[in-house]
């Protein structure tokens, strides 16, 4: 073996059982695991509900059987139209999840170079992206979201953009300061010396060596993306019922809340698990990826 | 220190510029304006007089040359919808904000603190483990369900609180409060004790035990006040969230707020509503941020030797400095 | 277990029928985790007269600083645990203390110097605070009678005193490091720790720092146990020299004992691996291997795999204790042996 395969295949090694430990971490952390599974069972219902859950437990409607409290036959009851209403958050979970999902990739896509750039390159380059992050996350961001939808229009790749586009500023900041902390490194002024190019050196040496906040960063981000969408589709601006997002089932529920609560208890609690399990493994991640962080 | 908050209100400038830019610019593009919605209620001269007098016969820049214009006078414009000053409006609304925000932040500070410190001190007990648990659920819950919730329970099934409105005091606070409250105390108590954790492995500590500084003294007095950074910082950014309305809490409970008025306005199109509200509450959040600045500069000495620093350094070395980069160059 | 002669210096305060400051007898501390038990310290047992000074010598890693917080029984818990022994400090048990007590004794009576200077200090309190917060607790006086013997203690030390009003982070590190020092003696302890206080510190600093603490030390007349691993200091100030090595001790004797008549493998190895000034061109010789892992410690000796002298006994069978005078003991199977020497020894 020669000298140099010889060292590819010590580092290789090195960050193989770097990945264990990670995941011994994670494993051991009950909460994360248990989130883990929740999202496991989300994603595979999320990605599949189309396939088998027949179109007419979802819309078909049936009057005899209306605004009936949960029951055997009904596990979450029926609501104004008789649908039943767990058949009909089952089916949502794809809306919920897909939003989640891409809002958090639009505003990774979009905040994580903007960092990285302000980060690595400093000086006025730095100060001038950061100087807008600061306007745009002066706006609190729901009624940045809000005010995207209006413009863009009411259709749910919109609602994506805008709960997306609302969250970059965190993706910026938080990339900028883990940056920052690695690019003083001596491997990068090392492949400086090599003649390497910035966005070689930034997408090869810094951002694979501050990935940890934000992967972290990205899972708790989906979290809030999931609350974000439903939030909006509850102020009447994002999805609208009939569909059967959670948001907008709760929306639909509400009308009927006073002796029918539940028709709100249980999207609600949809999203709550969900964002529940996104958060805890978030929580695990942060603490398998830096555990002095815990201990 | 007088100068550092000098500079901070200056940097205000540039934020106003660049929210009521964009803010005045998205309103544009989304579909509609306030008056098409109020159209109806006039004759076509006067509509058409309307639009002159708002400036929507002419171009976008033109309308916010003309708001910029007015706010260098001082004034945030009117609202087409509400005809009222947008000021006026405003300060109707914050009282309503102000409460809920102040009472929500308050109860979080007072449960969330003792927690977290207890978390911490007592890391991986039942205690410890048990709040993880409960925020990290609270975390979780949107607002605007819990809300709902908690007016389901405690209004309609029990009857013991109103569930919408300001209009019974203290009584009608209270769901508002814990809805909002609920949030802020996961997020507080999460970083109390992650804080404190910190903290409390340090070696001070144990310098502070080895004097004989009894137990509850190194924890409330030593290790905390090393903690409070961290914390004040979250306190900080949450009442800045609250400030700016808790949009959907104030949407669940009739809450007459400024978050509320700002959703209305928006689907109304009344751009200088929105301009104006948006403005006034990244006003409001600086002020709080100044105030946490000025906090930290009260609990840790080494940043208030930064805040004076630069001040000295640039009276010292302003003089020569020029000739030298002149030189340089 | 002392019977032989000495110097007292101070019997009027000695308890009846001891004269030692400190008595630690069969001390074990563990660090126990989910995963695994770090045997730190594994039954020791050491003595200390009033006046004396101890040097406890070793690697990182030998149980030196977890003895000494042992004293001051502030072994973090968890994850420390003190398995067994009993540790006397003028008499009284510290282990079976009261919190109350134990607030009481920690400060006042026993104090200690701990390594970083940088990170002992609390950074929000001024120095005078500080040094102020221990007399409060322990002398019955005002605050503002308090803060005037803080500034004495700066004065004491070498640091002006209205630089009490000022924050750690306005002093170097070796000027903390004489804070701390200031805090340890602000209530004229019997009985002083010092863990590596002058290790964070550049070699000038270092040896100001050593003259000011032997200088207090008469001054006051405290006991002190001296933790380093630096030789040199020990030969400076210490009466006697206790070498640990994996939790325990493995070679005791007065300064003369254990620099002059060295027995122990390790403690020559450790002479062995120091630069000879009066032979420049001699090698260096690094003791081999690396310390055992403390949680896995072999049922032997725990040297035994980087002794030269080493046989299969030593490494099945615990070593043994062995006794050169009434000052001086080795724990060394190997002299069960009536011939065996070690190297040092033939040499000189």
């Amino acid at each position: 073996m020669s000298k140099g395969k010889e060292i590819a295949a010590v580092t290789a090694a090195g960050t193989k059982s770097k990945r264990r430990d990670i995941w011994r971490r994670f494993r051991r952390n009950k909460g994360a695991m248990l989130g883990m599974l929740i999202l496991i069972v989300l994603i595979l219902v999320g990605a599949t509900v189309d396939f088998w859950l027949p179109e007419d437990w979802i819309v078909g409607q049936n009057l005899t059987e209306k605004l009936q409290h949960p029951s055997a036959k009904h596990l979450f009851g029926t609501d104004e139209l008789g649908r039943d209403l767990f058949w009909r958050t089952v089916y949502g979970t794809r809306f919920s999840l897909a939003i989640g999902f891409v809002a958090v990739i639009i505003s990774a896509l979009i905040g994580v170079p903007l960092g990285a750039v302000a980060g690595y390159y400093g000086g006025k380059i730095e100060t001038v992206i950061m100087r807008i992050t600061d306007i745009f996350s002066a706006i609190p961001s729901i009624l940045m979201a809000i005010a995207i939808v209006s413009v863009l229009g009411r259709t749910t790749i919109n609602l994506m953009l805008a709960v997306g586009i609302a969250a970059v500023p965190q993706f910026t900041r938080v990339t900028r300061a883990s940056v920052l902390t690695v690019k003083n490194e001596e491997y990068i002024e090392a492949a400086r010396a090599l003649g390497k190019t910035d966005p070689y050196i930034i997408f090869r040496h810094i951002l694979p060596n501050c990935l940890s906040p934000i992967i972290v960063q990205t899972t708790l981000r989906v979290a809030g993306a999931i609350i974000s969408a439903s939030s909006l589709s509850f102020l009447g601006i994002g999805i609208k019922p009939p569909t059967p997002e959670w948001g907008a089932l709760l929306t639909a529920g509400k009308t009927y809340i006073m002796g029918y609560s539940y028709l709100c208890l249980f999207p609600g609690l949809a999203i709550m698990i969900t964002v529940l399990a996104f958060n805890m493994v978030g929580d695990g991640l942060r603490d398998a990826l830096d555990p002095k962080l815990k201990n | 220190m007088h100068r550092y908050i000098i500079k901070r209100v200056l940097m205000l400038i540039p934020i106003i510029l660049g929210v009521s830019f964009i803010v005045f610019f998205m309103m544009d593009m989304a579909e509609g304006n306030a008056l098409d919605l109020i159209g109806l209620e006039y004759s076509e001269e006067k509509l058409a007089e309307l639009y002159r007098q708002y400036g929507y016969d002419r171009s976008v820049f033109y309308r916010y040359f003309l708001y910029m214009k007015n706010l260098l006078h001082g004034s945030l414009g009117q609202s087409i919808i509400y005809k009222k000053d947008v000021w006026e409006l405003y300060m109707q609304r914050l009282p309503a904000t102000l409460k809920l925000a102040s009472a929500s932040v308050l109860v979080a500070v007072v449960l969330s603190i003792p927690l977290g410190i207890k978390a911490a001190t007592t890391h991986g007990s039942l205690v410890d483990n048990t709040s993880m648990v409960v925020s990290i659920v609270g975390l979780s819950m949107p607002n605007y369900w819990l809300g709902l919730m908690l007016a389901v329970l405690f209004a309609q099934k029990l009857h013991w609180l109103p569930s919408s409105g300001d209009l019974n005091g203290i009584k009608s606070l209270i769901l508002p409060a814990i809805t909002v409250g609920t949030g802020l105390m996961a997020t507080m108590t999460r970083t109390t004790r992650s804080s404190m954790l910190d903290v409390i492995r340090q070696d001070y500590l144990r310098t502070a035990r080895a004097k004989g500084v009894p137990e509850k003294v190194v924890i409330n007095k030593h290790a905390l006040r090393n903690a409070l950074i961290p914390i004040i910082t979250v306190v900080g950014t949450e009442m800045g969230k609250a400030l700016g309305g808790a949009v959907v809490t104030e949407n669940v409970f009739a809450w007459p707020g400024v978050g509320r008025l700002i959703i209305d306005s928006v689907n109304q199109r009344d751009t200088a509503v929105v301009t104006g509200c948006i403005i006034l509450t990244a006003v409001l959040i600086s002020i709080v941020q100044l105030i946490v600045d000025i906090l930290y500069a009260f609990v840790d000495p080494r940043l208030r030797a930064q805040y004076s620093a630069p001040r000295k350094k640039k009276a010292k070395a302003a003089p020569p400095a020029a000739p030298e980069r002149r030189a340089a160059a | 277990m002392s019977e032989y002669n000495m110097e007292n210096k101070n019997p009027a305060e000695a308890p009846a029928g001891t004269d030692n400051i400190l008595e630690i007898r069969d001390l074990t501390v563990h660090f126990v985790t989910e995963d695994e038990t770090v045997e730190a310290v594994n039954d020791i047992s050491m003595h200390l007269k009033k006046g004396e000074i101890l040097g406890l010598v070793g690697e990182t890693g030998a149980g030196k600083t977890t003895t000494a917080l042992a004293i001051l029984n502030l072994v973090p818990n968890p994850p420390g645990v003190i398995k067994s022994g009993s540790i006397l400090v003028d008499g009284k048990d510290v282990l079976k203390m009261s919190v109350r007590e134990l607030e009481q004794t920690r400060g006042s009576d026993i104090s200690m110097i701990f390594q970083d200077p940088m990170t002992s200090l609390n950074p929000v309190f001024t120095v005078g605070d500080q040094i102020a917060e221990s007399v409060m607790l322990h002398e019955n006086c005002t605050k503002a009678q308090a803060y005037e013997r803080a500034e004495e203690m700066l004065e004491l030390v070498g640091i002006p005193r209205e630089r009490a009003h000022e924050y750690p982070h306005q002093f170097s590190g070796g000027m903390k490091q004489r804070v701390v020092i200031a805090i340890a003696l602000a209530c004229n302890p019997k009985l002083l720790l010092c863990d590596e206080p002058t290790t964070a510190l550049d070699v000038t600093i270092q040896a100001q720092v050593l003259d000011l603490m032997l200088e207090l030390k008469e001054k006051l007349n405290t006991s002190m146990v001296f933790i380093t691993h630096d030789l040199g200091i020990i030969a400076e100030i210490c009466d006697r020299v206790a070498v640990m090595y994996a939790g325990r001790i493995i070679e005791e004797g007065t300064l003369e004992d254990v620099f002059n008549r060295t027995k122990h493998p390790y403690t020559e190895g450790l002479f062995n691996s120091l630069p000879n000034i009066e032979d420049r061109t001699a090698e260096l010789k690094p003791i081999p291997g690396l310390m055992p892992d403390p949680t896995k410690l072999p049922k032997g000796c725990a040297f035994a795999p980087r002794c030269p002298y080493a046989t299969d006994a030593c490494i099945d069978t615990p070593q043994d204790r062995h006794r050169f005078s009434d000052t001086h003991f080795v724990l060394c199977s190997r002299y069960k042996e009536p011939g065996f020497r070690i190297q040092r020894e033939e040499i000189s």
